[in-house]
């Protein structure tokens, strides 16, 4: 895969050293992520839904990331603050339009929080590499990887188009054709150099992939997906206890 | 020396294999562009789901206004990728984004895997290189995300005390009940397919207007 995408930023802030007491494998991350879609499906009351935060910013500062610990910690607080007192407090129309997807951020806050800590934890390459290691089959990785990838292409692209087309003075009735059309030329030309750039690396070779990532699941890891299960199996038994 | 004989009928063989089924089977050609209309999919996808949570009927709404606009990167990769597989993996890859991520339910996991290989079989009954097929198969498609509403009318009685045990908004759950009439659910179901024929159009039209002529389908 082109390495060439990843933005300078994550490069940068991948070679800083910094202070982490665990550091986790990829896999781990991902189960993690799949313990906290299964919990955001299961019935919990507030204090169990605190302590499951609280637990994952212990986490996200154990792992070296005390920046995304603060950052979902107050997120987290607003979060509570807005549904419990501001919009309870406002009424009207425009606070009951914003309490469906407050609540619905509410419901998914931990697999947020597990997907910023995968993200930040993990390059892409690292991620490519896990998911090759769990088996998941070739045809699902690449075109996954380059999703993922395109996204961040994909806004600066629409920007652009968007620009351009306010210089134009495009009228109503054909920004949409007018916002399409260069979006899909760029992206089909994005998807052909890609594809060269990946033959000439070697994309069509039937043979297993090396790499140089060393993933290994170590003490840390196993700790972690063992608390992650527990967490799933407390909540379920409490919420069956409860009902 | 045998060892070199061994690769030389091996090479051999792969290449007379290659020569059989390079037609049907996918390359990394074909894995990239299925991953980059993929994403120009999933975010239109995305945009909508948020767009749900303002209002009950643009949630209940929600799948025809993506089939809408979700029509030309679907029809673009069917005329980039005429091959088996193509629509399983836009399907598969979005349904993991968003079961990672906590969106899709159970419900509509299964919904969307049923719908992805039903469009599939179409195109393979059409040839790949049919509009007709393609569009029949992306309106098909189209009806994945009606998971999303669906258990509004399925499990009505749970769904409903459900969630507001959640703490949905009052305001929204009483609309919610007044305009989700059966009749609503077969207006959804229609509105998707009539959105989803929209889309395939709006794009046939565009493939005429630039893309046939830029040379790139």
């Amino acid at each position: 895969m082109s390495d060439t995408r990843i933005p300078a930023r994550a490069v940068r802030r991948a070679d800083r050293p910094r202070f982490a007491l665990v550091s986790l494998d990829p896999r781990t991350l991902i189960g993690l992520l799949v313990a906290s879609s299964v919990l955001a499906f299961l019935p919990k009351s507030p204090a169990v839904e605190l302590a499951l935060v609280l637990a994952m910013v212990a986490l996200q500062v154990i792992a070296g990331h005390p920046r995304l610990g603060i950052i979902f910690s107050v997120l987290f607080v607003a979060l509570r603050v807005l549904l419990d007192i501001v919009i309870p407090a406002a009424g009207g129309l425009v606070a009951t339009m914003f309490t469906m997807s407050l609540t619905f951020s509410r419901q998914i806050f931990l697999c947020l929080m597990a997907g910023a800590l995968l993200m930040a934890e993990t390059s892409a390459h690292r991620l490519t590499s896990a998911l090759q290691r769990l088996r998941v089959p070739r045809s699902i990785v690449i075109p996954l990887t380059v999703t993922m990838r395109y996204f961040p292409t994909l806004r600066a692209e629409a920007s652009h188009i968007r620009d351009a087309m306010r210089l134009r003075e495009i009228p109503l009735g054909r920004r949409f054709e007018a916002f399409i059309v260069p979006l899909m030329m760029s992206a089909t030309n994005t998807a052909d150099e890609l594809s060269r750039s990946a033959t000439c690396r070697g994309i069509e070779n039937p043979a297993t992939w090396t790499d140089t990532e060393r993933l290994r699941m170590g003490t840390a890891d196993w700790v972690t997906l063992t608390l992650a299960a527990a967490a799933i199996a407390g909540v379920a038994a409490l919420s069956g206890w409860q009902s | 020396m045998p060892l070199r004989k061994q690769k030389d009928t091996m090479d051999s063989q792969t290449t007379t294999r290659a020569s059989t089924d390079s037609a049907w089977k996918l390359k990394g050609r074909d894995l990239i562009t299925i991953g980059v209309f993929t994403a120009i999919y999933f975010v239109v996808n995305f945009v909508f789901m948020l767009l749900g949570g303002l209002h009950p009927l643009m949630w209940i709404f929600m799948p025809a206004f993506i089939a809408l606009f979700t029509g030309v990167p679907f029809m673009l990769m069917c005329v980039k990728v005429r091959k088996p597989g193509a629509i399983v993996i836009m399907g598969a890859v979005t349904s993991l984004i968003y079961f990672v991520t906590g969106m899709f339910t159970p419900l509509i996991l299964g919904i969307f895997a049923a719908v992805t290989v039903i469009a599939e079989a179409i195109r393979a009954a059409t040839g790949y290189r049919s509009m007709v097929g393609d569009s029949s198969a992306f309106m098909v498609f189209s009806l994945g995300m009606c998971g999303s509403p669906l258990p509004i009318w399925l499990f009505r009685e749970s769904f409903f005390s459900q969630i507001s045990g959640q703490g949905m908004a009052p305001g929204y759950l009483e609309t919610l009940q007044v305009v989700s009439t059966p009749l609503m659910m077969v207006a959804m179901l229609v509105a998707t397919l009539l959105a989803g024929l929209a889309g395939a159009a709006i794009s046939r039209r565009l493939f005429a207007r630039h893309f046939e002529r830029a040379g790139l389908v």
